[in-house]
């Protein structure tokens, strides 16, 4: 890809998400990741209607006056994106890679978080780190994140969920929102996953490709080449054995997703030939109503 | 796993070849009797075997495929269809190939041992189609036993041209001399007593005239008229002996048969009456012995020989004395009429190749 064609890339995601941003999530975002400690930002004189027990009695007999403690959310949170860039992200039946899907979304959320004043970090892995970047505040900063996800040329094939995680778990010291987007067509990373879950609101987003569902039963003979190991097998595809080698099936689709509900996590799906956004809105809806309750 | 991959296409290589020693041995065998007309182009094989041999490497380990998130080690052993469906249609390729290139070289079989002319006798048959050639002392008539019997001959020579003359009244060339013993064969089966009916009598004489006429500027080492002949010289412009010693001054040998019984014979006659045509039986008497007598003698003027025949096997044991008289001593290079047998391995290769590509677009579809 040349170097222009990525910059106008990155502006058009940067226009496009901007509109988003400020208009579809501009409230949903701040109220659902709210911050995680309450700082003590100052004490103030009591008005009547405050909360009793807020009253600062130290304070108040010291200046002979009533003073109520005021606590700040601490807002400062950082957004850790950890994008998949294995070779199974560089598929796609409708026109679009499921890399470009993941980059969009990347996009969309950096610049909410960026919109919030939140920090955000960048984390390319495929089955071993690929690319690290700390997070940080600036426009400047999310500019360069995107351009990453939309031109980072992988050095490696394989998927390690596992690996990126404990990383992640090692290397952030503070809590903060990790964003995982990948296919998860990937297996052994549960005991990561659980112990990530601990330590972040882990919001894993699953892009997936409507073939690796179910591949059409036509009555012809397909040469299928696995993207991250290279092996190839010729199926018919209007046998029962085409059935078995769809990614659902091999990567048992449905343990994923036992797994993200056993640590409360909540999933964004996205289908990369579908809308990128409903998805994003729908979990921003659920995610509120969640936390009001 | 290397030595795996090693190992398949060591099996792989063997198979190729076993498959290329079959194909070579069934062209042996189509090829059995016959020879090359172009083996040059049989070197075509070593490319086309190194194409094949490319072609299944890239089949086997190169093939298109669609690039799909696939599991870590899923691979299926290949099912019988799914087998077909990556050989059959390149096999059917290769074998229609294999064939073309065999009709290229021109497989020829070995035709008819053809020798070489200029080298034998020139025969003249002359035959007698007057009026009497239809009694039926003969086996069916006259007529017919000498046609048939003078068709047996021809079958019997070589290298010989033939030539017949027909006369009644008069004499005519029915074909000229030629080594065409098909044709010959054909002007004789043409042969019958109406063919001269406007020209009544027996013209010796001029059946020999006519007869030498053709035969005196041949260059064959041996000219030699047949006569067939059963009656007596009573009609024509030239005298028999006459025409006889004119021959002989040709160097033309006369053989003469008289085809008669020697007994009066019965002989249809096919007459025109008030109520269409009606045939009625009369007796013929038999040949004089003048007539014999001129028969000798034109023989021997010519240094011929006289023949008698009075049913058909002695006819035919007298053509086989002259037969064997008139034999030739023939050496020399043989001739071999060759004739393309190229079809077969054609057809087949255009069938091969059809069915490859309905086995690859109707049957066999593949995905990319």
């Amino acid at each position: 890809m040349q170097t222009s064609d990525i910059l106008k890339r990155v502006r058009r995601i940067e226009i496009q998400t901007g509109k988003l941003v400020s208009e579809t999530f501009a409230g949903e975002y701040l109220s659902v990741f709210k911050g995680q400690g309450i700082e003590f930002a100052e004490v103030r004189q009591y008005i009547p209607g405050d909360d009793v027990r807020s009253i600062d009695w130290n304070v108040s007999a010291r200046t002979g006056g009533t003073f109520v403690k005021k606590f700040n959310e601490e807002r400062e949170l950082s957004l850790i994106i950890a994008c998949d860039v294995s070779a199974s992200q560089y598929f796609g039946s409708t026109g679009k890679f499921k890399s470009d899907v993941v980059a969009e979304l990347g996009a969309i959320f950096a610049f909410s978080a960026i919109k919030n004043n939140d920090k955000v970090g960048l984390l390319l892995f495929s089955d071993k780190i690929e690319l690290y970047i700390p997070p940080k505040k600036g426009k400047r900063h999310v500019l360069r994140i995107i351009r990453e996800l939309l031109a980072f040329k992988p050095k490696s094939k394989g998927t390690n969920i596992s690996l990126c995680l404990d990383s992640l778990n090692r290397m952030i010291k503070r809590k903060g929102i990790l964003l995982l987007l990948s296919d998860f067509l990937a297996s052994g990373y549960e005991k990561s996953f659980k112990l990530a879950a601990r330590k972040f609101d882990l919001i894993p987003v699953v892009v997936r490709d409507r073939l690796e569902s179910k591949l059409p039963a036509l009555p012809a003979f397909i040469e299928l080449e696995a993207l991250e190991n290279g092996s190839r097998t010729m199926v018919y595809l209007a046998s029962r054995q085409a059935g078995y080698i769809t990614a659902d099936k091999l990567y048992n689709n449905d343990a994923a997703r036992r797994l993200f509900y056993l640590t409360g996590c909540q999933y964004i799906q996205v289908e990369a030939d579908g809308d990128v956004i409903e998805p994003v809105v729908k979990f921003f809806k659920q995610r509120a109503k969640k936390l009001r309750k | 796993m290397q030595k795996d991959k090693l190992l398949s296409i060591a099996y792989n290589v063997l198979g190729l070849i076993a498959a290329a020693v079959a194909l070579f041995l069934l062209a042996l065998i189509f090829l059995s009797g016959s020879r090359l007309a172009n083996p040059a182009f049989l070197f075509l094989l070593i490319i086309l075997f190194g194409a094949a041999f490319g072609a299944v490497l890239i089949r086997k380990f190169f093939p298109p495929s669609v690039k799909y998130p696939l599991g870590p080690g899923v691979k299926f052993e290949d099912s019988l269809p799914v087998k077909l469906a990556k050989w059959l249609p390149i096999g059917l390729c290769l074998t229609a190939l294999f064939l073309s290139v065999l009709a290229l070289s021109r497989p020829q079989k070995d035709g008819k041992h053809i020798l070489p002319p200029a080298k034998g006798v020139d025969i003249m048959l002359t035959i007698d189609t007057s009026g009497s050639m239809a009694a039926l002392d003969f086996k069916p008539d006259r007529m017919s036993a000498a046609k048939q019997t003078a068709a047996e001959f021809v079958d019997k020579r070589a290298t010989d041209r033939i030539g017949v003359v027909v006369f009644a009244g008069a004499a005519m060339l029915q074909c000229p001399l030629t080594l065409d013993y098909f044709a010959v064969k054909e002007y004789i089966s043409l042969i019958n007593i109406e063919m001269l009916a406007d020209q009544v009598g027996t013209a010796i004489g001029d059946a020999i005239a006519v007869s030498a006429t053709h035969l005196k500027d041949s260059a064959a080492k041996s000219k030699t008229i047949i006569l067939l002949t059963d009656g007596e010289n009573n009609t024509g412009m030239v005298d028999p002996i006459a025409a006889a010693k004119a021959a002989a001054a040709h160097g033309i040998k006369i053989y003469t048969v008289s085809v008669a019984s020697g007994e009066a014979a019965d002989m249809k006659v096919n007459e025109r009456s008030l109520f269409g045509p009606v045939s009625t039986v009369t007796k013929l008497p038999p040949p004089s012995p003048e007539s014999e007598a001129v028969l000798m003698q034109i023989a021997k003027e010519t240094g011929g020989d006289f023949f008698r025949a009075k049913n058909n096997a002695e006819l035919q044991n007298i053509y086989a004395r002259i037969n064997e008289l008139e034999k030739t001593e023939f050496e020399g290079v043989l001739r071999l009429n060759y004739t393309d047998n190229y079809k077969p391995a054609l057809i087949a290769a255009i069938l091969l190749l059809m069915a490859a590509f309905i086995a690859d677009k109707f049957i066999f579809i593949k995905i990319p």
